[in-house]
């Protein structure tokens, strides 16, 4: 038997997850918003805000015996001041929490809570607080 | 010509070996663990290699495995190690999550699993 394996890259995976994220994000009062880490196009305002990168997991998927890359891990940090710190990790984990990411015609695995690098100042950016949230699933 | 051959078991025979179980496990058990812990120390490493730049050049050789307990290990970088406090894997502000530990987590999981598995087989089958 053949199975066929669909993959997908990661700019259409980082971008579903930021649609997710900024939708969310846009029900807090104020101006909050997630972006890509690394895209010189998608640059983040002084504060308040989310970087977001994604990586391939080389376990694989348990479906397919470990041999496929349709494992993912997502981290998101979030910079700011401490309370809006702590609201956007909490805000970004309800958008990812248990859901499911659909890039094209793929539905992924319930997101799954992975790791957390707990909220601190920013050892660069005086006044600054960052931490960080990582989540693995399966496309 | 023909050859038979006959085994016999008894109680006692079951007891004997079923006694010797938790000895037997604890021993593989221990093995295991400290196997993969290396060997998740030496992929962690590897990826800590190519992530981690010139600006980070010490911080590959501040990871280290020990044990914690009969039956627990951590590998890592020690931030007793020059660079070994770097924020690599998790990154920061400046810089993007490194993931060193947590891709190897990804192998050696899957690994640790799997060994686990055989030991198990072992004490019944080995």
């Amino acid at each position: 038997m053949t199975v066929a394996v669909q993959t997908v890259s990661s700019n259409a995976v980082i971008d579903a997850i930021l649609n997710l994220l900024n939708a969310e994000l846009a029900t807090m009062a104020g101006q909050f918003t997630a972006h890509s880490w690394g895209d010189p196009e998608d640059k983040p305002p002084a504060r308040n805000y989310v970087l977001v990168s994604t990586y391939r997991r080389f376990g694989g998927s348990d479906r397919l015996g470990g041999l496929a890359s349709t494992s993912w891990r997502v981290n998101f940090r979030a910079v700011g001041y401490p309370r809006e710190c702590h609201a956007l990790l909490d805000r970004c984990t309800r958008a990812l929490e248990e859901m499911s990411i659909v890039v094209g015609d793929l539905t992924s695995t319930g997101a799954t809570f992975e790791t957390e690098d707990p909220v601190r100042q920013d050892d660069d950016q005086l006044g600054l607080f960052t931490g960080l949230r990582s989540f693995i699933f399966v496309l | 010509m023909t050859l038979s051959i006959r085994v016999t078991h008894t109680v006692d025979q079951l007891d004997r070996d079923a006694s010797r179980l938790p000895k037997r496990f604890a021993v593989g058990m221990a093995k295991v663990l400290r196997t993969n812990a290396r060997e998740g120390n030496q992929q962690a490493k590897s990826y800590a290699k190519e992530s981690s730049g010139k600006h980070g050049k010490h911080y590959p050789n501040a990871f280290s495995y020990e044990a914690r307990g009969p039956f627990e290990w951590e590998y890592g970088p020690d931030e007793s190690k020059p660079q070994g406090g770097m924020s690599f894997e998790n990154g920061s502000v400046n810089q993007p999550a490194h993931n060193d530990l947590a891709r190897s987590a990804d192998v050696i999981g899957k690994q640790l699993q799997g060994d686990v598995s055989d030991e198990l087989d072992k004490l019944f089958w080995g």
